[in-house]
């Protein structure tokens, strides 16, 4: 009963507080809907999912030749093709009279890429033994952007060697073969040549279904991965934040004065640990909530998220303890809200920022030095993002850090007050 | 002059004693530089920094061997076989592989196609994509040329062949494989720097971090600097002060000095670091750099006054610092380049403070942009700063009625 009045106590003081109610749901929820904000409304709404803004293209056609058949550039064709409405999304293009103007306005970063086409870029596509290269000039501070165009062109251009290189293989080997090419045979390998070809790959996001040459938005993907970064990040603050009693009860001296009552020290302090317990499991349940009836995210599999949200609140409360066990007042407080926890955090989020690049491996492993980063893997694996042989060694991580974490934390506060 | 010298004296002297100062200024920027450098490094793929690719073929059925033989020697991917389709889904989508690669099995008289699998987003998966992408291309054009001369060959035949069917396709695929080392078309990509010349690269990652991480923790930094308004509030000092001839405009003045004195010091050491440790050319265009690292500081000494105006405890201290560090770097570019975000939300974001810092000194150290480049940058701190300024002086004249 003494225990209970305690928690009650300390919850009372914790939902009152501004600071906690900020940090537990304030800042969690804002980060997401920001980022929601802009990627949803900006980007014209959640079924449109994660799209790129377009890149600016300037297209300088230098091409000189013409086709034998159609007499038409391949050039102009390029151009056309690059300013139809399909590529609207992906790119604005414009024409610039040469090259140095096109270049210039990379350099000065009023356009994202300059391209330009060569005066014999038909005739190597169409003459025998000729080849010829297509200049794309990069902004450098652009990546994805430039990289999209540059693959927009690539397929492009590959599309139209192939059809080359096809149609001179095609006669070479039937000629070394032993059969004479006539003016039939070479009409009917060029129109074969030039038919529909077969898409080369279906493009898809893991978990989701198959689509040609369609990705899928992917927006509830990235706020999963945003919010429960943010929940991860915040639960540990909610935790050392909430022990904070502890220190503000001993500096106001209503904890000397408790501990010359007959309540035993340990249901004093199970009571207040009791008390973050449940504020950690308030703030965890909440923003998953939030996250899904707000945001719809879809957080995984119901029994993996509560394995997860368990780990989250154990770990984080008994890093709290850990953590005020070391602290003399509340002035010290600062250094662990703003440097520890900030920096731990930043550590164990950084995997999230590091999602698909060379380094996420060694970022993955560089995350689990702290405990956030475990915490934030056993989400991951309850979005399905890991195998479950690896749901059992989070979840034993989690326990393991929160088990030396209370030990260190029980035993300095015990020979504190002793 | 010599009141406000003293308060700027003072306020420096109380930051530099404490080693949080340190902590918040310099060391913690300065590992953050290192780890999100290191992390965004060769996010486009490089060669050096080869994108990590899953791949699984259901059979060793032709179109599987020849994209695996093409894609094992491109240079920008490392390819990592699996043991099962599942597992090239689970591994792309827990960022162990930045693309995955499952091959069907090939279904008679049926062109089977390759399934990319890749996170929406990832710049590591969209850089896999254009190399997977061009290798399958390759690959199925030349398997396409083979078919289709082969069948020619069937039709026209010579009664006296000595090459059989098969012999002539696989003698076609190996020709159209090879011709495309070779094709009559190449694109040639380079980037070009502020003279339209082509330039380099900056594959190493801390272009982007260095500022990024400079800017957040020009905010950071304040939660040590603004404490020292509520700590004088608290102790009663800037009451007492308040009974001296010193004029309020002159202690606002110190304490903001002071302020933008340390700022401006831990950007300056921020730039030092950037230049000499991460080779960034940060003094390439030093009047550019510094106006830009002074408007900064002037911005975030502001924001400090407004913030110490505005606490009464040290933890509201921290919110009011934290709060707007995480919220303008996340807006501002700092975690996720801005070039990500959507153009209408870009086009909003150059008007919030940090992301023109960010963006500003991108301008200098990848684009090699001088001083024409900032311009706007600095206006639209400056005047950010103002309306902070003017905020924690209605304050700070209200407090001391």
């Amino acid at each position: 009963m003494k225990l209970l009045a305690i928690t009650l106590k300390d919850l009372r003081r914790s939902f009152r507080s501004l600071f906690s109610i900020t940090f537990m749901f304030g800042v969690p929820l804002l980060v997401t809907a920001l980022f929601w904000f802009i990627f949803g409304s900006f980007s014209g709404g959640e079924e449109e999912g994660f799209t790129l803004p377009p890149t600016t293209v300037q297209v300088v056609n230098l091409d000189e030749g013409q086709t034998p058949d159609t007499g038409e550039s391949l050039g102009a064709v390029v151009v056309d093709l690059l300013q139809s409405e399909g590529f609207a999304t992906l790119m604005a293009v414009t024409e610039a009279p040469d090259e140095a103007e096109a270049r210039a306005a990379v350099g000065r970063g009023e356009a994202g890429v300059a391209l330009v086409l060569p005066a014999d870029f038909t005739a190597s596509l169409t003459g025998p033994g000729m080849s010829t290269t297509v200049g794309l000039y990069t902004d450098p501070g652009l990546t994805i952007g430039t990289q999209v165009v540059a693959a927009v062109v690539r397929q492009l251009v590959d599309n139209l060697a192939a059809r080359t290189i096809s149609a001179e293989v095609t006669l070479a080997q039937l000629h070394e073969a032993g059969l004479e090419p006539d003016a039939a045979l070479i009409d009917e390998v060029v129109r074969a040549t030039q038919a529909e070809t077969a898409p080369v790959l279906n493009v898809a996001t893991p978990g989701a279904p198959e689509a040609e040459g369609e990705e899928d938005g992917g927006i509830g993907l990235f706020l999963a991965v945003i919010m429960g970064g943010m929940m991860v990040f915040y639960a540990f603050f909610t935790g050392a934040s909430a022990m904070q009693t502890i220190l503000v009860e001993d500096e106001e001296g209503t904890l000397p004065r408790l501990f010359t009552t007959p309540t035993p020290r340990a249901v004093i302090i199970a009571g207040k640990a009791l008390a973050v317990v449940v504020t950690l499991v308030v703030q965890v349940t909440v923003l998953l909530l939030l996250g899904n009836l707000v945001f719809g995210i879809d957080w995984g599999e119901g029994l993996l998220v509560a394995l997860a949200a368990a780990g989250l609140v154990m770990v984080a409360a008994t890093t709290g303890l850990f953590l005020i066990s070391f602290l003399k007042n509340r002035r010290q407080a600062g250094v662990l809200f703003g440097g520890v926890l900030t920096l731990t955090g930043m550590l164990g989020l950084v995997s999230v920022f590091t999602v698909g690049s060379p380094q996420a491996a060694t970022m993955e492993r560089v995350s689990l030095l702290v405990p956030q980063g475990w915490a934030i893997r056993a989400f991951q694996i309850a979005q399905g993002g890991a195998t479950g042989g690896d749901l059992a060694l989070t979840l034993g991580a989690l326990l393991a850090w929160s088990l030396v974490f209370a030990v260190i934390g029980i035993v300095r506060l015990q020979r504190r007050f002793a | 002059m010599r009141r406000v010298l003293a308060i700027i004296l003072k306020d420096l002297l109380q930051m530099v004693r404490d080693w949080k100062t340190a902590f918040f200024l310099l060391i913690m920027p300065i590992v953050f530089t290192l780890m999100f450098g290191f992390a965004f490094q060769g996010a486009a793929g490089s060669e050096g920094s080869a994108l990590p690719v899953a791949y699984y073929a259901a059979d060793d059925g032709l179109v599987g061997r020849a994209l695996l033989a093409e894609l094992a020697e491109s240079p920008l991917l490392e390819l990592e076989e699996v043991a099962d389709a599942a597992a090239v889904e689970e591994g792309v989508a827990g960022g162990a592989y930045a693309a995955g690669i499952v091959v069907p099995p090939a279904a008679a008289g049926e062109r089977m196609t390759p399934t990319l699998y890749l996170l929406p987003g990832s710049s590591g998966g969209l850089a896999a994509r254009v190399e997977i992408d061009s290798a399958a291309r390759r690959v199925s054009s030349a398997v396409e040329t083979a078919e289709r001369a082969t069948a020619l060959y069937a039709e026209r035949q010579p009664s006296d062949a000595e090459i059989n069917q098969q012999q002539f396709f696989d003698e076609t695929l190996s020709a159209a494989q090879a011709a495309w080392d070779s094709p009559p078309v190449e694109l040639a990509v380079a980037p070009v720097g502020s003279t339209g010349q082509e330039a380099e690269v900056d594959e190493s990652g801390y272009g982007h971090a260095s500022p990024a991480m400079m800017a957040q923790f020009a905010i950071g930094g304040l939660l040590g600097a603004a404490g020292i308004l509520v700590t004088e509030r608290k102790s009663r000092a800037l009451h007492r002060l308040l009974t001296t001839t010193m004029s309020r405009a002159e202690l606002l003045l110190g304490h903001f000095l002071a302020m933008f004195v340390i700022i401006l010091v831990q950007i300056l050491l921020l730039m030092g670091f950037g230049q000499l440790i991460l080779k960034l050319p940060y003094f390439a265009e030093p009047v550019a750099s510094l106006l830009l690292a002074g408007a900064t500081a002037f911005f975030a000494a502001a924001l400090g006054l407004l913030i110490g105006t505005m606490a009464r405890t040290e933890e509201q201290v921290i919110i009011f610092s934290l709060l707007p560090m995480f919220v303008l770097a996340a807006l501002g570019g700092a975690w996720f380049p801005l070039e990500l975000m959507p153009a209408g939300y870009q086009r909003i974001a150059m008007w919030t403070p940090l992301a023109r810092v960010v963006e500003g000194y991108k301008d200098i150290l990848i684009r090699g942009l001088g001083i024409d480049a900032v311009i706007t940058a600095v206006l639209i701190l400056l005047g950010y700063a103002a309306l902070c300024l003017a905020i924690a002086v209605m304050r700070f004249r209200a407090e001391a009625r």
